[in-house]
């Protein structure tokens, strides 16, 4: 490190000295016959981009320790000193001695300078430096046209973005003298706008175009652009080409584009200008200037500005069209009415608009009747302070503390001394008795991974399915059987999918008869829960088993037992099938990644880490369209549970019928039943063999359908819905069309008496009212034309 | 991540793996450090430190010994059941000096004061004895007969500063109550959540902690000028019951044995859990730590045993450089 620093060191000597000076002396000497040129340039190039990028490059060795002197802001006027110094010199020497010199390599010295050192526009050394230069062009110096040229023949070799910041500078800088004949704007650029594409591109285009100005009142940029311009080569064509760009940007207005007041008035400025300059150029010249095409853009244009709502942007375009219209008049012979506008009524800021808009339209500098702003003065260049601060700002060490620090002591008897350390103690002990529960920041103590801290009960469970069923079976721990019976769901769901069918089939016993032998909260939840959970993991195994239950023989089962069967299967069903929305899934939260500092990581690592920390990412997450999509699980399994179901009904179906009154009083299983197979039947819904199960549920609906009780003719009714829901139309309507036409005779049947049913209320008018909206939707199904 | 939960440094199996149901540590002049361990059998086991093997066995009754102390030149065992007993190192062992049987059924341990050479014995109807280690009886301390306290749960002897011995002892009732000995009057009581189980207090910290049939340990401090006790805190633990609460003696870590088989080390700074150790299989019934450094782990460690015949040892949170 100190070997770092020594070297930084050794670096700010040599900054310091006169090599940078010489080297640039000795790069714009012309060569000698030997030397090859190109070797000579590339060196060059190689040596400046060290140059001005060894601010960074020690910064980044030397990090908090980096030396004053390499600080952006000193670096620079180091640099820039140099180059004052080479300008000053070389136009002395070619002066004096008409030595020749090659201004190229100080010209990419300098470009490199200000793309590094610009600070978008705010480097108060750039700022001098554009100072002197243009106080160069005007001293009362015998070598000034000499520096002239060369400060011109600087600018020409300057890199494109050297030229951008640059002339925007100048042309914010350049002082303007309203008084005087030659502004010094064109002593320094010269005539780089013919001789230089870049120049020209960026004066013509760039700065008019893409420049932001912050303040409207300032305009000094405009003016300075327009009378260099005025004094280019092909100034007329140059101008008028300019005219029309202008104008057409100043007439293109959208909504959008009317938040941008200032540029708009920076625009109008130029416009207003640019027409005044050309005014008068053909009023010198006597040319004619066709001016047809400018005035109907003007005027589209001042159509759309009436347009706008802000009353600010209105009045920019009413105000530069008047004042255009009027320059615009000098050049007509025969006196037309003018047109004006009225800008009392509207606000002050209007009125400021509209006066400075006037105000510009005089300040033409090759006009002979221009007017400066009253109270003007320019702003005056101190050439020799500007050398001066520079030079100060070189020789200036930076590390030099300035040494103003007051160091007091009070002296203090020994017992007062005394008594203030007590003091300051009894006070440390008074807080830390009342603070110290609330401090815990800085515990030494590192803890260790608590997931091994779990709960007495939890270290019970059973892991695996058959232990949980043995448990479950023998009963002889209440603890046990609790926590087996807590845990079952979990276990099922996790180790099912891979027993023998045998298990299964004896866990669903198990669980659909399980008997509370000891308190468990929730209990009936929870064994519900199981069961459909058993029935979802292995459908093709237990489904059957359970519809075989189901259909057991009269007696075997209470009728509870088989509701709770049937309420299994539904619910398994649905569970299957997806019938519930999809849960939103949360996006899980991507973990920082922790950037400890360890020691073993490559500097590449820790940045590329660093970087991901910091790097903010806009876009949003869409997820695909299918990932909302789920296979259908359920077509796999739909005949395991179609098939017991339903089929069972017709060899067994004394276990619901009427054989079964005595049991069965209400028919509240068949109710079920049936719900259930509605239910699967909308389960069923986009399998491929649905309109074979609605065949076989048509076929129910058909036997079933006289029943004289109103409840089961809903529920006969509400089959017959499901199928309609899930048959698609055009099946319905071609394969289920004679079924359909009876059924709908049949609906029509019950609806008949509706009205007086409907004056008995009860199931029987409920049931009427259900046929009628059956109804509806059969038609709406049947008769909907694709 | 976490570091995994620490092993122990060495775990002894107890002979013919009884309970083990107390433990002290015995440093004898000319370096003898052993480990001693009241079982179920009614034997203390004394483990020599070096070699972890069990040097002598010591026969002191038939019921479980519930607690242990050994002082520089005695040592004094508790028995399920009540009896005390003072036996004094001589040359060729430990010789039964007194006995001390007060017919006591509880769980409650005693406590000594080394220096007087005092015992602290509890009996029932809320009674705790005083006694020499002649065995002969120097004193009670009798709480207010209005107070239903239940019989004495755990009891802490503390030594304040200016020559002002205390007793802490906390009852059924889950009283906690603070004697003064110099006086025997009770100077200041708390009531706590439940009857608890083992108490222990930090002198530099001026905190104590108790271990109840709870999920929870309560803090509390003894205030410095009027020594008067306040609840202060309440850490919450996953597994209810606590056999057993102990500081170290530098006031950095306290660690509580659990029903649950779990020894838990807690900060003293920030009394959060610092590590949560699972070795044992059953209840801990006693967790001390070591007065002296054992040369062996060069460190201060702790032991805990419990029902399951094991004796853990571990070396946590010593800064070693």
């Amino acid at each position: 490190m100190t070997a770092v620093k020594a070297l930084s060191d050794i670096l700010v000597a040599y900054i310091k000295s006169d090599v940078i000076f010489t080297a640039i002396v000795d790069c714009c000497t012309p060569d000698a016959e030997d030397t090859d040129a190109s070797d000579r340039d590339d060196a060059w190039e190689h040596y400046v981009q060290l140059l001005v990028t060894l601010p960074q490059r020690v910064a980044n060795r030397l990090e908090i320790n980096t030396p004053k002197a390499f600080s952006h802001e000193n670096f620079a006027y180091y640099l820039i000193f140099h180059v004052i110094r080479a300008i000053d010199f070389m136009s002395q020497s070619s002066f004096q001695e008409s030595t020749q010199y090659k201004i190229k390599g100080l010209s990419h010295f300098v470009s490199k300078i200000i793309t590094n050192f610009y600070m978008g526009g705010d480097s108060p050394v750039i700022a001098s430096f554009v100072d002197i230069l243009s106080a160069w062009t005007e001293t009362s110096e015998q070598n000034r046209y000499v520096k002239r040229k060369l400060i011109q023949t600087l600018l020409k070799h300057l890199s494109r973005q050297a030229i951008e910041y640059l002339s925007i500078m100048l042309l914010k800088q350049c002082p303007i003298h309203y008084k005087a004949d030659q502004q010094i704007i064109y002593n320094v650029i010269g005539d780089n706008f013919d001789t230089n594409n870049d120049w020209k591109e960026i004066l013509s285009f760039k700065i008019p175009f893409y420049v932001k100005p912050k303040d409207y009142k300032d305009t000094t940029i405009q003016e300075n652009l327009l009378y260099y311009l005025s004094y280019t080569k092909n100034s007329e064509g140059n101008m008028n080409e300019l005219i029309l760009k202008l104008a057409t940007v100043w007439a293109d207005v959208r909504l959008i584009n009317t938040s941008n007041l200032m540029e708009h008035i920076y625009i109008s400025q130029l416009l207003i200008l640019a027409v005044r300059y050309r005014v008068t150029m053909s009023l010198w010249s006597k040319s004619v200037w066709k001016t047809s095409e400018l005035k109907n853009i003007l005027l589209r244009g001042m159509g759309k500005h009436l347009d706008v709502l802000s009353p600010e942007f209105r009045c920019v375009g009413t105000a530069t069209i008047e004042i255009i219209l009027k320059i615009m008049a000098e050049l007509e012979t025969d006196k037309k009415p003018e047109l004006k506008f009225q800008y009392d009524d509207m606000g002050d800021s209007c009125k400021q608009i509209y006066q400075n808009l006037k105000d510009l339209s005089h300040r033409c500098l090759i006009d002979h009747r221009r007017k400066g702003p009253d109270n003007y003065a320019p702003r005056q260049i101190n050439l020799k302070l500007s050398l001066d601060y520079i030079a100060s700002r070189f020789a200036k060490d930076e590390n030099c503390r300035a040494h103003n620090t007051i160091v007091s002591c009070a002296v203090k008897g020994p017992e007062q001394t005394k008594e203030i350390v007590k003091t300051i103690i009894s006070v440390k002990l008074d807080a830390l008795d009342g603070k110290q529960e609330n401090l815990d920041s800085d515990d030494d103590l590192v803890p260790y991974d608590m997931s091994n801290d779990i709960s007495v009960s939890v270290k019970k469970h059973p892991k695996y399915l058959r232990d949980v069923l043995e448990i479950i079976v023998e009963a002889s721990d209440a603890e046990l059987f609790e926590c087996s019976v807590e845990v079952a769901e979990e276990v099922v769901t996790k180790q099912l999918r891979d027993e023998d069918p045998k298990v299964v089939t004896e866990i669903l016993d198990v669980f659909v008869h399980l008997e509370p032998k000891y308190h468990i909260d929730d209990f009936d939840n929870v064994k519900f829960k199981t069961c459909v959970a058993i029935v979802c993991q292995r459908p093709e195994v237990a489904a059957p088993h359970l519809c075989r239950e189901i259909h057991t023989d009269i007696g075997r089962y209470s009728i509870a037992t088989k509701m709770l069967m049937l309420d299994v299967l539904c619910e398994a069903v649905n569970r299957i099938s997806g019938v519930y929305s999809h849960k939103k899934l949360i996006p899980l939260k991507t973990e920082d990644i922790i950037c400890e500092p360890q020691k073993d990581l490559s500097p590449e690592e820790i940045i590329r880490r660093r970087l991901i920390n910091k790097t903010r990412y806009f876009h949003t997450k869409k997820p695909h369209p299918f990932s909302k999509a789920k296979r259908n699980m359920f077509a796999a399994v739909a005949d395991n549970i179609f098939y017991p179901l339903v089929g069972g009904f017709g060899y067994n179906q004394l276990t619901l019928s009427q054989h079964n009154l005595k049991q069965d009083v209400d028919n509240i299983l068949l109710l079920k039943y049936l719900a259930v197979v509605g239910n699967v039947v909308l389960a069923t819904k986009n399998c491929p063999k649905v309109t074979t199960y609605c065949w076989e549920v048509v076929k129910i609906v058909l036997y079933m359908r006289y029943t004289p009780e109103p409840t089961i003719q809903t529920s006969v009714m509400s089959l017959l819905a499901s199928v309609i829901l899930v048959v698609p139309s055009s099946i319905l309507k071609v394969e289920f069309f004679d079924v359909m036409m009876e059924l709908r005779s049949w609906l029509i049947d019950c609806l008949k008496n509706v009205d007086l049913t409907m004056r008995l209320g009860g199931p029987k008018s409920e049931s009427a009212i259900f046929a009628g909206q059956v109804l509806a939707l059969l038609e709406k199904n049947l008769g909907d034309i694709e | 991540m976490a570091l995994l939960p620490p092993d122990p440094v060495y775990t002894i199996r107890n002979v013919d793996n009884v309970p083990v149901y107390s433990l002290a540590f015995s440093f004898l002049p000319g370096g003898l450090e052993r480990l001693l361990a009241g079982s179920k059998n009614g034997y203390v086991y004394a483990y020599n430190l070096q070699t972890n093997r069990v040097q002598q066995k010591i026969q002191v009754g038939q019921a479980p010994i519930l607690h242990l102390i050994h002082t520089n030149n005695h040592l004094i065992t508790q028995e399920k059941g009540g009896k005390f007993k003072v036996f004094s190192l001589t040359n060729s062992g430990y010789e039964e000096d007194a006995l001390i049987d007060n017919d006591y059924p509880g769980f409650c341990r005693f406590d000594a004061n080394t220096k007087l050479e005092t015992l602290y014995v509890p009996d029932k109807d809320s009674k705790i004895h005083i006694y020499n280690f002649s065995g002969e009886k120097v004193g009670s301390l009798d709480p207010d007969a209005s107070l239903k306290l239940g019989d004495p749960m755990c009891l802490k002897y503390v030594e304040f500063p200016c020559d002002q011995p205390c007793l802490l002892a906390g009852y059924e009732a889950g009283w906690l109550l603070l004697w003064d000995l110099n006086t025997s009057q009770c100077i200041s009581k708390l009531k706590t959540a439940e009857c608890p189980m083992s108490v222990d207090f930090h002198l530099e910290q001026q905190r104590g902690m108790i271990g109840n049939a709870s999920n929870v340990i309560q803090i509390f401090s003894i205030g410095r000028k009027d020594l008067s006790l306040a609840h202060k805190m309440d850490i919450t633990i996953k597994n209810p019951g606590i056999n057993k609460v102990q500081s170290r003696s530098d006031g950095k870590v306290f660690a509580s044995g659990g029903w649950d088989s779990h020894i838990r080390i807690f900060s003293w700074f920030s009394l959060r859990p610092l590590v949560v150790l699972t070795e044992h299989k059953q209840a801990i019934q006693d967790v001390v730590y070591s007065t002296e450094k054992v040369s062996f782990w060069n460190a201060k460690i702790m032991a805990a045993g419990g029902l399951d015949g094991a004796i853990t040892l571990w070396d946590l949170y010593n800064n070693k450089q």
